[in-house]
């Protein structure tokens, strides 16, 4: 998928959805709901309300189509109204987490398991789901970009509205951070 | 970390990026055999790739292709109890509103009204409805007729967001619940027939 080529498909859909032409709309929904939901779960860190946040996105990216000025840089637009929407629904999960995260302090990533433990697979995914979910927003965001769609680091960086070398410190801190907080849990 | 590792350490990103010259290639295989060091931060970051792919296509997914209601607060039901929410989504889901839907269900009649999060409708394209007679009596759905939902958690919202078990994807909105009853016959009704 091009996120940002010269030639857009999507563009055509955006102009359609412009003139209040449903089917556009539910084609260009089907063909994007996928990394506007990766851009949700990244802000958010919470799975559980992307769901919930993203139907507000593309709720919005309907009523406020109007409002988009360069049909060029339709996903950087989308990508504003979902991380907004994620970030306003954030202050919640935040102030959840951080409650949550007092009540199981002790159950938290700093006791891998010991070199003879099995480690099945679904746990490895367990500890790498808090693990992302505890990177900073925007090295997750760029994580999520990258690992959802295959986006290059020049879309990556278009929709960010970011230089091609930012996308690509984040992706490398990125791996960094979730190698050190998993550390142990990969050797298993 | 020095320099170095630092350069090398982006190397391997660019690789597992599919970002990587030729000539950056070679510098990083050359590297790979002669630094078991780096070798084994490739194998690390291959391993947390695979597995952070894993876990990120999972989180964005929906999760069933049944009908999910993440949310659901009728405004107008007029018999709170534990099957009220429950019942007003599940006939929400079907009854209601309806934006982005099969061919043969071409939208209609606008929305009665759009979330209040959501500022300004769309000025000459409101959202549209189908699905706008009940199954069964004039006015009335019976749970039979609804299909299965679930409910996460409660919400001020009117605009609900769906998938059928075909993905396709609905908007509904709530404000047209008017009341909905449950024995052993559950069913609801539309407030004024609005649809």
């Amino acid at each position: 998928m091009a996120a940002t080529a010269d030639f857009d498909p999507d563009q055509s859909a955006i102009e359609a959805i412009r003139q209040g032409d449903h089917d556009a709309f539910r084609d260009l929904l089907r063909r994007e709901d996928r990394w506007v939901r990766g851009v949700v779960y990244s802000v958010l860190g919470d799975r559980q309300r992307v769901d919930d946040v993203t139907q507000q996105v593309w709720a919005a990216v309907w009523e406020r189509i109007n409002e988009l000025r360069d049909v060029q840089r339709w996903r950087s637009w989308v990508y504003r109204l979902a991380r907004n929407a994620a970030v306003d629904a954030g202050r919640e999960t935040t102030r959840r987490r951080q409650f949550t995260q007092r009540l199981h302090a002790d159950t938290r990533l700093e006791s891998p398991p010991a070199p003879t433990d099995h480690v099945d697979r679904q746990e490895r995914i367990e500890a790498m789901r808090r693990a992302i979910e505890e990177l900073p927003p925007l090295y997750r965001e760029a994580l999520t970009l990258r690992h959802l769609e295959g986006w290059s680091y020049r879309q990556i960086a278009d929709v960010l509205d970011v230089p091609v070398d930012t996308v690509e410190t984040r992706l490398v801190r990125a791996r960094r951070k979730l190698r050190e907080v998993l550390e142990g849990w990969l050797d298993s | 970390m020095t320099a170095m590792n630092v350069h090398i350490e982006r190397l391997i990103v660019r690789r597992l990026d599919g970002e990587i010259t030729p000539e950056e290639r070679v510098e990083l295989d050359r590297e790979l055999q002669q630094n078991p060091a780096a070798r084994a931060m490739l194998d690390a970051y291959a391993a947390l790739d695979e597995l952070a792919a894993t876990v990120l296509r999972e989180s964005a997914e929906r999760k069933s292709p049944r009908l999910v209601v993440t949310s659901a607060a009728p405004r107008h039901a007029v018999h709170p109890g534990r099957w009220m929410v429950l019942a007003s989504a599940l006939a929400a889901c079907l009854a209601l509103i309806v934006f982005l839907s099969t061919p043969e269900s071409k939208p209609s009649t606008p929305l009665a009204s759009a979330s209040p999060a959501l500022g300004s409708t769309h000025p000459h394209h409101p959202l549209p409805v189908v699905g706008s007679q009940p199954a069964s009596a004039a006015g009335v759905w019976r749970a039979a007729d609804l299909p299965e939902a679930h409910i996460d958690q409660t919400t001020n919202r009117n605009l609900l967001m769906v998938t059928d078990q075909k993905g396709n994807v609905y908007f509904l909105n709530l404000d047209v619940v008017q009341e909905v009853e449950h024995d052993d016959s559950p069913r609801m009704r539309y407030a004024n027939n609005p649809i």
